[in-house]
């Protein structure tokens, strides 16, 4: 989907300046840009409003490193402030071909979970570069418990009643949720993502 | 006598290589391949070790725990020098003082708990900075029969969407002493001690796991902890 960015954080942020500037390493440069964008942030509101009736989506492009905004103050601020005044649903976008092992499926999925308690927003988890591998051993997983734990059972042994009480969770978690499988690359699945979008803010609104 | 990586290898200097060209993850993705390629330098840089804890003070980002096989190969090579492992995950404790924040924590916590399948203790840090309030707060999430205990003013977390999974996570946190977060107060030795306390029980019963000879191990009790997902507050 080539779309080039309406505001670049570029713009208002030099990540290696800011670097320099206050003598950090690449986290504390990430950490710091983002808590500099996150004091004018209130001049991205403003473009989002002016700009509500020509677009319908606005889609938030969040640092490569998910801790940098999720356990910030700042990106705690940045989501707060969208999610009061606007619809706001949280796009998990996860690498389908490095999730094929179920630990790390399973520790993924964990994580999404716990992203899902700190914002309270409706959930999609988008798996991405189907054009790599198809996401459908995911969604047996997803759906089928048994599948899961027996692909578990053959990888680990590492506290077996515990992590089979984690699926018992996550099977729960997966009620919540929404899956779509895209490739970014090939262009497919989008439609069904905008369905999910779509139903997703429903969820919102209630 | 602390063996620096940035002696190994550094982001920045991999960052302005002309001919691998990375950005900022790159960077560190490669600085942690590298690493991985060359423990005989860690082995040389440890030295010879005994009776002593080391700590590994590791990046926070997930996706190097879950996406890259690095970590994992630390803790193997650890294994086979005969160091017993344990990963300890920090929580800065104003992160969790909300019910929701509380839970979230303890979900990554597991999340990174089965990725190194390593025994592990959750720390909720700079118990010291929080005001009363909020101890007692974060005092409730520690009691027992969490799900009761829980309060939530916005009436989300009971709702339908959260409810079943919000008890099917306090269930697991009851059932499981492993999940549970420790206090961690610097200025508080008792808090100090206490934390030590579960390392130790938990590197011996990291040894049942996998040694089936635990007197005789018993003297060349070199403990290694990894200290992981250390989470930086904005100043």
């Amino acid at each position: 989907l080539p779309s080039p960015a309406n505001i670049d954080i570029r713009d208002t942020v030099k990540y290696k300046e800011v670097m320099k500037q206050y003598g950090l390493g690449p986290n504390g440069g990430i950490v710091t840009s983002l808590n500099l964008f996150a004091t004018r942030f209130d001049q991205v509101m403003k473009f989002i409003e002016k700009r509500q009736n020509a677009s319908k989506y606005v889609i938030i492009d969040t640092p490569g490193q998910i801790e940098v905004f999720t356990w910030s103050a700042s990106g705690t601020i940045i989501t707060e402030a969208l999610a009061s005044s606007f619809p706001s649903v949280v796009v998990y976008v996860m690498d389908t071909s490095r999730s094929t092992n179920p630990i790390t499926f399973m520790s993924n999925m964990l994580y999404a979970c716990s992203i899902l308690y700190k914002t309270k927003l409706p959930f999609i988890v988008v798996m991405n570069k189907t054009d790599i591998i198809d996401h459908s051993f995911a969604v047996e997983w997803m759906q089928d418990f048994e599948t899961f734990q027996d692909a578990l059972n053959q990888e680990t042994s590492y506290v077996s009643n515990l992590t089979r009480s984690m699926s018992l969770v996550l099977d729960e978690f997966y009620s919540s949720l929404k899956v779509v499988g895209v490739s970014a690359v090939l262009g497919t699945g989008l439609e069904d993502f905008f369905v999910q979008l779509s139903k997703a803010v429903d969820e919102y609104e209630r | 006598l602390v063996p620096d990586i940035r002696e190994l290898i550094e982001v920045d200097d991999v960052m302005e290589d002309d001919s691998l060209r990375f950005g900022p993850n790159g960077g560190l993705v490669f600085c942690m391949e590298y690493f991985a390629n060359n423990f005989n330098w860690l082995e040389e840089s440890l030295g010879h070790v005994e009776d002593d804890y080391i700590l590994f003070d590791c990046p926070g980002q997930i996706e190097l725990y879950t996406h890259l096989p690095v970590m994992k190969q630390l803790v193997e090579q650890l294994q086979q020098w005969e160091f017993r492992v344990c990963g300890v995950f920090l929580v800065d404790s104003q992160f969790m003082v909300e019910s929701f924040k509380f839970i979230s924590g303890i979900l990554a916590a597991l999340s990174a708990m089965i990725s190194l399948e390593i025994p592990q203790i959750n720390i909720m840090t700079k118990m010291d900075l929080l005001s009363k309030k909020a101890k007692k707060e974060i005092e409730k999430y520690l009691d027992p029969d969490m799900y009761s205990m829980i309060e939530d003013s916005t009436n989300i977390l009971k709702s339908k969407m959260f409810k079943k999974l919000t008890k099917s996570i306090c269930g697991l946190i009851d059932d499981y002493g492993m999940v549970r977060f420790l206090p961690f107060d610097r200025s508080d030795e008792e808090s100090m001690n206490i934390v030590l306390q579960h390392i130790d029980f938990t590197i011996q019963y990291g040894e049942d796991l996998e040694f089936k000879e635990p007197k005789e191990y018993e003297e060349d009790k070199s403990a290694l902890v990894d200290e992981y997902f250390q989470d930086h507050v904005d100043e």
